[in-house]
């Protein structure tokens, strides 16, 4: 029956993913359309030449010792924190990992964690709820709130490894609750597992973004390469949509090679350990982070038609990443100790800033709601391509002004 | 013949660092005919690129209006049948010279066999056959000016815009410049030069408009300019001594020694043979006749009165305020 139950979470969560990372796409290509078409139809814009734009920026890119530079170190720190973390995967107890200092670290971070208590042998991710309740989530999937009494959780897990045998309540016999519990237990160091080397890829994604997107329109304005494109047959509209295409093509190819790798090193040693080697939450997270990715390069483009380089790269990695803290700027502009005119002020940055923060944290961390509330993550995708293509719009603005 | 270029007191003012305005382009109005070639030349800093990034839509103007082929040049059906060669280009750098042109070409909309075949034939008329898959950054600058040249000829335009297409080349790839010229205005082309180079715009041009710290001082005909004018002028080696030149001065008009010469400047052709036998005498030899003429160089230092940089800069290549890099700030 455990067994049962656990196949099909895991059936669960895997439709799931599979839906998004196809309907998101979808999603974006759909609004992409609509603007375009629009555009199209007043005869600014055609497709052919924005994508020969867009052919040439990503080939002129691939040269670039820059991006393989970066690249290249990205891929040697993803391997070597995706190879050295699954080195623990055979040492399941809590005891095992502890004794290795580049978790005991991590382990550390999280006992400031509501209701982690690592001296319990216990490694739950619970969350608080407003009614008092204690919630635990496992798999892709929300379960009942437990109750919880003077503080201390009803579930203690003693487990004696990831894959021992199956939890049983105080009583001995196989319980539910302990079943989710331990589920979420593998899950919490699942993630550990590759959260590091994630977030290496993630950076080294971000920097080269940040690298291309900032010189791109510069580098080609000031050397003249543009003199002899934009008398062609095709408008500003197309040249600058089918550059910012070129980067962001570029910098979502980068995320997605250092993806697969950690993704098949992450699968060789769950193949080895007999464990499935498919990390849905890697492949939605290749689907969603182009989302944001877009808005870094949007950004510092925009800004470099108005600013030098150097400054107009600074100010917009300032904003893109103030966009990953947005919620939480919104819980201070709405406490009630935060000054009137400032808790505005904060409200307009919450508006103005790119919602950011579910497309990173939220698929690393186990206390966040990302995979299991699909309707959030659904709306976050309309709103980061509706923001996206306000972005290509102000672009599209601010480079038809610009006098050559 | 119809216009192909029509400019109506065409302006561009831009606002000085330190306040004031330039006047890059003053209330220029010209008109270049189809089938010509029409060359634009001035000082460095003049408005002559200005003018152009102005036609091609690049700035936009002050005042004044303009229209190319008949038309305006927002309109996309105009622009795939201009050719356009900028000054200080430079192509994305890690692309192969093939790649180059095939990105060219795909921005004119053309696919399959045809893009195939105007890469073939821009390849070959820019003499770029075994470069073809050479990068551009290992070009030498020459040969990048080649790699320009083709893509400006890639759409087989009607109206070529050549911006100082000499710059970079070397004396056999300017005489292939000028071949290729030649070559386009046989096939009815217009041609748009912007040229520094006067002798060059004596042999292949058709007409000269001269501008000047913004301003069109005159549109002529080349011919015009340098048409052959009464007199002829014996070139002979240096006659240095008076009691030689004193018989040579009664039948010459002017006698001048200048550059290691001696140069006779006699009425008519037919007092040649009288002056053959003075030269003989003073020990000198006769080196040719020529049919006394305007030079474009002449007609130009007459018409323009500022000094452009590279008449009086410590270099050639440096660049005054006011020239045509600085006019974008």
């Amino acid at each position: 029956m455990n067994d049962l139950i656990r196949n099909g979470l895991f059936i669960w969560d895997s439709i799931l993913a599979i839906r998004w990372s196809i309907l998101i796409p979808l999603a974006l290509l759909l609004i992409g359309l609509i603007w375009f078409l629009t555009v199209y139809l007043k005869g600014k814009f055609r497709f052919l030449p924005a994508l020969a734009i867009a052919r040439v920026t990503v080939l002129d890119s691939i040269g670039r010792l820059e991006v393989v530079l970066l690249l290249g170190i990205g891929m040697l720190i993803v391997g070597v924190n995706g190879v050295i973390p699954n080195t623990m995967q055979g040492r399941n107890t809590l005891e095992d990992w502890m004794d290795n200092p580049y978790f005991r670290e991590r382990f550390e971070d999280l006992s400031s964690v509501p209701g982690f208590a690592p001296e319990d042998d216990e490694i739950l991710f619970p969350e608080m709820q407003d009614d008092g309740n204690l919630q635990l989530s496992a798999g892709q999937a929300e379960f009942g709130d437990i109750s919880v009494s003077n503080g201390e959780p009803d579930v203690i897990v003693s487990g004696d490894g990831l894959d021992g045998p199956t939890p049983v309540d105080s009583d001995g016999q196989p319980s539910r609750a302990e079943e989710i519990a331990a589920q979420t237990r593998t899950i919490a160091l699942e993630s550990l597992i590759w959260q590091a080397a994630f977030l290496m890829a993630d950076f080294f994604v971000a920097l080269i973004g940040f690298v291309l997107a900032m010189v791109v329109l510069p580098n080609e304005i000031n050397r003249g390469v543009i003199l002899s494109i934009l008398p062609k047959p095709l408008s500003r509209e197309e040249y600058v949509f089918g550059k910012a295409l070129g980067i962001w093509i570029i910098v979502s190819g980068c995320f997605l090679i250092l993806a697969l790798e950690l993704g098949l090193i992450q699968g060789v040693f769950d193949i080895f350990a007999g464990r499935n080697p498919w990390n849905w939450r890697l492949i939605t997270a290749m689907a969603l982070f182009p989302f944001k990715y877009a808005t870094l390069v949007l950004i510092i483009m925009g800004l470099t038609l108005r600013l030098p380089e150097v400054p107009a790269g600074i100010i917009g990695v300032a904003y893109f990443a103030t966009g990953h803290f947005v919620d939480r700027i919104y819980e201070i502009a709405v406490s009630p100790a935060i000054n009137p005119v400032l808790g505005f002020g904060l409200k307009f940055a919450y508006w103005i800033l790119p919602h950011l923060s579910h497309a990173t944290f939220g698929i690393l961390d186990r206390d966040q709601t990302l995979i299991t509330n699909w309707n959030e993550l659904w709306g976050w995708v309309w709103q980061i391509s509706i923001y996206n293509l306000l972005l290509l719009w102000l672009l599209s603005w601010l480079f038809r002004r610009r006098s050559l | 013949m119809s216009t192909h270029i029509k400019t109506d007191r065409l302006t561009k003012v831009y606002p000085k660092p330190g306040g004031g305005q330039l006047r890059a382009v003053d209330e220029v109005s010209l008109e270049v005919y189809s089938g010509e070639v029409f060359a634009y030349v001035g000082p460095n800093g003049a408005g002559k690129t200005t003018t152009i990034k102005l036609i091609l839509g690049l700035t936009k103007p002050t005042s004044g209006s303009f229209e190319i082929l008949g038309s305006s040049i927002k309109d996309r059906s105009i622009r795939a049948r201009v050719g356009f060669l900028p000054e200080d280009h430079n192509f994305y750098s890690y692309l192969t010279v093939e790649t180059i042109l095939d990105f060219y070409a795909r921005l004119f909309g053309l696919a399959g066999r045809d893009r195939r075949n105007a890469i073939e034939r821009v390849l070959e008329m820019a003499g770029l056959q075994d470069r073809r898959s050479t990068k551009v950054k290992h070009l030498s600058k020459g040969l990048q000016q080649r790699v320009g040249l083709a893509q400006a000829l890639i759409n087989d335009p009607d109206l070529l815009m050549l911006d100082e297409p000499q710059s970079g080349l070397d004396p056999l790839g300017q005489a292939d410049l000028r071949t290729l010229i030649n070559h386009q205005k046989d096939e009815g082309k217009t041609i748009f030069l912007n040229t520094h180079v006067l002798s060059d715009v004596e042999r292949i041009a058709d007409r000269v408009g001269i501008i000047d710290s913004g301003q069109l001082k005159t549109v002529r005909s080349v011919k015009e300019i340098t048409g052959a004018q009464e007199g002829v002028i014996v070139k002979a080696e240096p006659i240095r001594e008076e009691e030689h030149l004193a018989p040579i001065r009664e039948i010459a008009v002017s006698v001048e020694t200048r550059e290691g010469y001696t140069y006779i400047e006699l009425a008519d052709e037919s007092m040649v043979a009288s002056v053959l036998p003075l030269i003989k005498k003073a020990d000198s030899k006769f080196v040719t006749v020529e049919q006394k003429r305007v030079h474009l160089e002449d007609f130009f230092k007459g018409t323009v009165t500022s000094r452009g940089d590279s008449w009086v800069g410590p270099t050639p290549s440096a660049k005054e305020p006011g020239s045509d890099e600085d006019e974008k700030a």
